[in-house]
């Protein structure tokens, strides 16, 4: 059990610069995610805290310990790889006791932890297989059981699910957060699905281009993001992000169109509406948008309509299967207080 | 997957008749030019074929009673496991620490390798003749670099010697074939993927750990195909005890002797019989590796 501190950590790759001072707190027992688009440097914030890659600038520590000069097995932690690297000339058994067999620990306690993690992971039946005798769930879990027979104090865990299919995904996302809840140990899991992010972790961190964008808890980053880039990020589909004017308590969107500003400002902003919070309204209602269908996709719970008002494309979201299809017109109406509103220049957020 | 989405093909399928087309090259060179002689080989040593003796009788094993009674054939025998020894030991060690070089060095990795790869290069003639005179007792470099180091006080006739004359005739055999061990391990090494190093480092396996649990396991299939390819090449060698030391007893391979008794002395199946026993010692060994040291792994 351990907090890790992350300060002002600073990453260059010869003379360009990767990582541009990210500095947070993952506190003891915590569980959080780190979310990015590729290249944003998640990976390599995490090998760093692993001690996998150096670090040019700031500072890591581990309970309290700056780690930035310490071997990656003095830290005690554990790290669970993307495409797992289990060795593949080991049986599970082997594998998930190796660390525990280069501490000199006795034989009979590597036994009673490797058949404690087995039980847990559901491997008790397949200890004595080798990586290639097992089904991609199967390898994940194993790397899993690797990780936790070590007890360590901080869990790490690369893209785990990435390998995985979709459904088997759902199955392990539900798992891993069993396993944390039950081992109640510290956790720090980088993933570019947001939604794995918004279901798993505690806290979630977001990361653009080495720098951090947000960190906060997985609705509170859905319903008030700091700026546009985390506000189209988070949630799926993708909040509508609109370009316009504010003049005069309006936005207007296009020379034809505009909706109410809901705070107060001036100039270029962006006006963001998630597609669950448009409704349908009858024509003529006040502050309706009218939009042609351009395609209507449905996923069996939930509708997803896709249209264009006046050149622009926005995209929305029912529950209840309104009869739609392509080329109807449509008035929409976005609820009042569920709207956001940036800066253009900054993206950051104004309401 | 029932039967009938299959179409029924006839027994040489269109795919079976282009996999015939495309090995029939091989299988006739192979055939014309190895398995053929091999065949011909072991039937005319059970026959008396020598150039001075009139006729060819069948003999049956007579010729191989001959070879196990002969002293230099004996001898030979001796000088050859000697050679496979150091030979294989040479290539095996070197070549490894060799590979574990060249997966290391970042910078310059492609001039490295060139280096390494030249002896391999050679005409095993040349290469032999270089290093002739390297030892060559008057102004050879060997006596040179000892003398200037003070290790000798005066020049060495080093084939006068047997042991050293077995010893200098497998150092130039390794160095021409250990370029070829140093390149299949090479491989082997670089199909580990990297990230099981990474992994072991944070289960705490030291740099020395890490290379004798997870290295050297996971090259065993290239160190079983590296290990019998020296074998066979170290009991086939010819050129370089030829070339230092001619057909002199000390140094005489089995080679050097199969040619002495078909081409000196004109007993042609006499030669056979030991080129078939040479044979078998050596696939003996390389069986014995491969069965041993090879491990079928994968890596995903």
């Amino acid at each position: 059990m351990a907090q890790v501190s992350l300060n002002n950590i600073i990453k260059s790759y010869g003379s360009s610069q990767v990582m541009h001072g990210v500095t947070f707190d993952v506190a003891d027992g915590e569980f959080v995610a780190l979310v990015g688009p590729s290249g944003c440097g998640k990976s390599t914030l995490l090998r760093m805290v692993a001690g996998l890659e150096d670090i040019s600038g700031g500072t890591i520590s581990i309970a309290n310990r700056i780690v930035n000069d310490v071997e990656p097995k003095e830290r005690d932690l554990a790290m669970v790889f993307q495409n797992y690297a289990l060795y593949p000339h080991m049986t599970v058994r082997q594998n998930m006791g190796f660390s525990l067999k280069l501490r000199n620990a006795p034989k009979t306690e590597i036994e009673t932890r490797v058949a404690e993690a087995a039980g847990i992971l559901g491997l008790k039946d397949y200890l004595d297989r080798l990586p290639k005798q097992l089904s991609g769930g199967q390898r994940q879990r194993v790397a899993m059981g690797r990780a936790i027979v070590r007890q360590p104090a901080v869990f790490l865990f690369d893209e785990p699910l990435s390998n995985l299919d979709a459904a088997l995904r759902v199955q392990m996302r539900a798992e891993i957060r069993a396993l944390h809840d039950r081992l109640q140990s510290t956790s720090i899991f980088v993933t570019h699905d947001q939604v794995e992010a918004m279901t798993m972790a505690d806290r979630i961190i977001v990361l653009r281009s080495g720098r951090l964008e947000q960190a906060g808890a997985p609705l509170e980053l859905y319903d008030r993001p700091a700026n546009a880039f985390v506000a189209g990020f988070i949630g799926s589909p993708a909040m509508n992000l609109l370009r316009g004017q504010a003049v005069d308590g309006m936005i207007k969107l296009t020379p034809k169109l505009s909706v109410p500003l809901p705070a107060a400002a001036d100039g270029p902003v962006i006006w963001g509406i998630r597609p669950e919070h448009l409704s349908l309204v009858p024509a003529g209602s006040e502050g309706a948008l009218r939009v042609r269908v351009t395609a209507v996709e449905s996923t069996g719970h939930a509708t997803f309509v896709m249209g264009d008002m006046d050149g622009i494309m926005i995209t929305a979201l029912f529950t209840d299967r309104p009869p739609l299809s392509k080329g109807d017109q449509i008035y929409l109406k976005a609820s009042p207080e569920k709207q956001h509103l940036f800066d253009t220049t900054t993206e950051v957020r104004i309401n | 997957m029932t039967s009938r989405f299959i179409p029924k093909r006839p027994l040489f399928g269109q795919e079976a008749r282009l996999g015939l087309y495309l090995t029939a090259p091989v299988i006739l060179i192979m055939g014309v030019l190895v398995i053929l002689p091999l065949i011909l080989t072991v039937v005319e040593s059970f026959y008396r074929v020598e150039q001075m003796k009139q006729g060819i009788p069948f003999i049956g094993f007579k010729n191989y009673a001959n070879l196990m009674l002969d002293k230099d054939v004996l001898k030979s025998w001796n000088n050859t496991f000697i050679y496979v020894v150091i030979a294989v030991a040479i290539e095996t060690l070197g070549g490894l620490g060799a590979a574990l070089v060249l997966n290391k060095v970042k910078i310059g990795r492609r001039w490295l390798l060139a280096v390494v790869v030249l002896p391999w290069c050679l005409p095993p003639v040349v290469n032999a003749i270089i290093w002739l005179w390297i030892y060559n007792p008057s102004y050879g470099l060997l006596n040179a670099l000892l003398r200037s180091v003070g290790l000798i006080s005066e020049s060495h006739v080093w084939f006068n010697d047997r042991f050293t004359g077995l010893l200098l005739v497998a150092v130039v055999h390794a160095w021409r074939m250990l370029p070829l061990t140093a390149i299949i391990l090479l491989a082997a090494l670089q199909s580990i993927p990297a990230n099981l190093y990474e992994a072991a480092r944070l289960d705490g396996a030291s740099a020395w750990r890490q290379f004798w649990l997870i290295t050297l396991p996971l090259i065993s299939g290239g160190l079983a195909i590296s290990l019998s390819q020296s074998t066979v090449f170290a009991f086939n060698l010819f050129d370089e005890a030829w070339i230092l030391n001619g057909s002199s007893i000390g140094t005489r391979s089995l080679m050097v002797q199969v040619y002495m008794s078909a081409f000196q002395n004109m007993k042609f199946s006499l030669g056979m019989a030991l080129s078939i026993m040479a044979m078998i010692a050596s696939l003996i060994v390389s069986a014995i590796y491969v069965l041993r040291v090879y491990k079928e792994t994968r890596f995903d």
